[in-house]
């Protein structure tokens, strides 16, 4: 029996294949205009990579912002909900999940059984999600995986004190301006994505073991920044952009048990 | 008439729509209302409330009505008087008796946030009068105040002839006056008081703040009369106080419908009923008491037969204020799974128990004003949400916290800690803007109040597995 999690992002659509024995198969894809499109090829995608012969699932659970407009799910759940059981999943003894995605960001507080005991979630602005990173890479003209790499060679982080993802480019454009090397322009930006994180979940607070996901988990700057404010090492999942998907699956699974 | 079947869908008689017919001919013309707009208003008043109550009917009913009184009152040649939400205590009740046919007193931005938001989806545009006008985008000002300067400078309401202002509980309402004044040269009444209360001082009253505002109270009235050239009488004093009184009854008998499990009726709609005491003018009032007495024994009936939109057993929570021009937002919760039996400015909690030492009428109305709450402080409206917590049973607090709103804009963050540490239960902070649904997003909006939902009954599941010992 095959059940699927599929997690419509901002920036990427994820899809996660589950067997009884376990993951079987998972594609992400950007989300690009349509929903119904993203979702078809993701689908498409993981599916292929398990040969011929596929063709329905028991149960599918979808997530994310465009859980709503799956039009063959069986039920749609929060991120949150998804990203904690996910997590629990790969890391039983983690309490707190943050999550930066394409568009927002989340401080999730989770119990032994990954349920969701508390959480944060940033209102209604781009600064400290993967928004904000991209925006400023294109400023930098730094293509975006490279970017977490360069800031760790910065001896010296920028101060970016601006709040909002516009003000703070026209920053970085005077900073760079007046010469300032741009791997410390990156880790500046790392640096105040971390910093407004965790300020922003101070009120769940950071309980350990933490781990870190969506799309910019795989950016090691701000994992490093990160790791410096809570003061304990972040686990980061192999694959950090399927966790909501998975999670997605796992309650596809137990539904269908 | 290509608005007869919307104004029946608000409770209207075929009798009182011929009789009026004139009237909303031209109020709707000045308002721009077609034949388009009716039928919108009508799949919107379906979509967004419970029909099949009469008394919520007939209480949407009653602020298109009202909406149409401000719209002409000038043109029938009555004077007119501004208020500001939340009102300040008895003044403006006692001018619409007082002058009753011949002076309209009311709170016009609330009357068109119901009348033009809800009904008529209509507001954005005055809204952004407001913002062209006087009070920018982007700088967290309050909606109602850019309802009534963009209502008056496009000329959808008259400008009045007096202006019945306050600042010390909210700058912004005080500097819309000013500003109005300004322009306009229009006379103002300003009652004012402090705010400052030991902490935990609240449901008691210091004698130097009552006495305080009730001199403030006094001496408006006194200026405002003479403005006016209307002396209230005792007389006066007692038909506002028989009307309203009667009126709060009948909000005491929703607030005891709504400690039903589960509640008989979405929050939305209880609402657009209860903020009749806010608004409207004392001659649309008899309407307004009409509504709520056919609305009680309604809920009443409902809960009876176990009856409402959410199941029994549902997490139950408490909120501030639900928007009350986008009714999306309330059901955005229930379908959330989550029931909202009471809000802040619904349940008066403590106004039954005035001291009597205090006698005068100005000193019960000052009494009244700091009793519910808002007007007294901060730890008083927290010290109200820990009573509202245990008066109706509820499992956590969905605060809806108005970005926009100088005084309640800071406490979002303050409450969830205070709350979650003192009454161990959950609490999201949901910042909203209860008058201008421009300003957030409905999509964020969504995951947290599902995630919300979706840990209170989790919680609520284990509670009931493993009941603590007695």
């Amino acid at each position: 029996m095959l059940v699927c999690g599929l997690d419509i992002g901002a920036a990427t659509t994820k899809a996660v294949i589950l067997s009884d024995g376990g993951m079987v198969s998972y594609a992400v894809l950007p989300t690009g205009r349509s929903v119904n499109l993203a979702t078809d090829k993701v689908l498409e995608e993981a599916t292929r990579k398990l040969g011929p012969g596929i063709a329905d699932f028991a149960r599918v659970v979808a997530t994310g912002y465009g859980r709503h407009a799956v039009p063959f799910a069986d039920r749609a759940v929060s991120e949150i909900i998804c990203h904690a059981k996910g997590l629990n999943s790969l890391l039983p003894s983690a309490r707190t999940v943050i999550d930066i995605g394409g568009q927002d960001s989340k401080v999730i507080a989770l119990d032994a059984d990954g349920n969701v005991t508390n959480f944060v979630m940033n209102d209604k602005c781009a600064a400290g999600t993967g928004r904000f990173i991209e925006v400023m890479a294109n400023v930098l003209e730094v293509p975006l995986e490279d970017m977490g790499a360069l800031s760790l060679s910065s001896g010296k982080p920028c101060m970016i004190s601006s709040t909002c993802t516009v003000f703070a480019e026209s920053e970085v454009v005077s900073l760079r301006a007046k010469g300032e090397p741009r791997e410390n322009l990156i880790a500046g930006i790392h640096k105040g994505v971390a910093s407004r994180t965790i300020t922003m979940g101070r009120s769940v607070g950071f309980h350990k073991d933490v781990a870190f996901t969506g799309g910019v988990a795989k950016n090691i700057g701000v994992k490093r920044y990160l790791e410096i404010a809570v003061g304990s090492s972040i686990f980061v999942p192999e694959e950090p952009q399927i966790v909501g998907a998975l999670g997605a699956a796992l309650l596809a699974r137990e539904e269908t048990a | 008439m290509h608005y007869s079947a919307l104004l029946k869908l608000c409770g209207w008689e075929e009798e009182q729509i011929s009789r009026e017919r004139p009237r909303l001919d031209q109020a709707f013309g000045i308002l721009g209302l077609g034949p388009e707009d009716m039928e919108a208003a009508e799949a919107r008043v379906i979509e967004g409330y419970d029909v099949d109550l009469m008394g919520v009917r007939k209480a949407l009913g009653v602020w298109i009505g009202g909406m149409v009184d401000v719209v002409l009152s000038k043109r029938e040649g009555k004077r007119l008087v501004y208020y500001s939400f939340p009102p300040l205590g008895g003044l403006s009740g006692v001018i619409s008796v007082i002058g009753k046919g011949e002076i309209l007193c009311v709170c016009p931005e609330f009357i068109l946030d119901i009348a033009l938001g809800a009904v008529f989806d209509r507001i954005d545009p005055i809204l952004e009068a407001g913002e062209e006008k006087a009070l920018p985008p982007g700088r967290a000002l309050c909606g109602l105040n850019k309802i009534r300067i963009g209502a008056v400078t496009q000329g959808i309401i008259p400008v009045p002839d007096l202006l019945l202002a306050s600042s010390f509980y909210c700058d912004q309402g005080g500097q819309t006056d000013e500003w109005l004044r300004e322009v306009y040269g229009i006379p103002w009444v300003v009652m004012d008081n402090v705010m400052d209360s030991p902490w935990g001082e609240f449901p008691n009253l210091n004698p130097e703040r009552v006495s305080y505002l009730a001199a403030e109270m006094e001496s408006g009235w006194i200026e405002a009369a003479e403005i006016l050239g209307y002396q209230p009488n005792k007389e006066h004093w007692a038909a506002y106080y028989d009307l309203y009184s009667k009126f709060n009854e009948g909000i005491a008998k929703t607030n005891r419908s709504m400690k039903a499990d589960p509640p008989p009726v979405s929050q939305a709609n209880l609402q657009v009923v209860r903020f009749l005491r806010n608004g409207i003018s004392y001659d649309r009032f008899p309407e307004a008491l009409k509504a709520i007495e056919t609305l009680v024994p309604e809920l009443e009936a409902r809960v009876n037969d176990g009856i409402g939109p959410l199941p029994k057993g549902s997490p139950r929570v408490c909120s501030f204020l639900i928007p009350q021009r986008d009714q999306s937002i309330a059901h955005l919760i229930e379908k959330a799974g989550i029931a909202i039996p009471v809000t802040f400015l619904s349940y008066d909690a403590y106004t039954a128990s005035l001291d009597s030492a205090h006698t005068s009428l100005a000193e019960r109305n000052a009494q009244v004003e700091l009793k519910r709450g808002l007007y007294h402080s901060t730890s008083a409206v927290l010290h109200w949400t820990k009573k509202a917590v245990e008066d109706f049973g509820l499992d956590g607090i969905l605060w809806t916290q108005p970005i926009h709103c100088r005084p309640m804009s800071g406490t979002g963050y303050f409450f969830k800690k205070a709350l979650e540490e003192e009454m161990k239960i959950p609490v999201l902070s949901l910042e909203v803007d209860w008058y201008d649904n421009r300003v957030f997003s409905g999509e964020s909006m969504r995951t947290k109040i599902e995630t919300f939902g979706h840990l209170l009954a989790a919680k609520k599941a284990k509670r009931a597995a493993f009941p603590p010992p007695p």
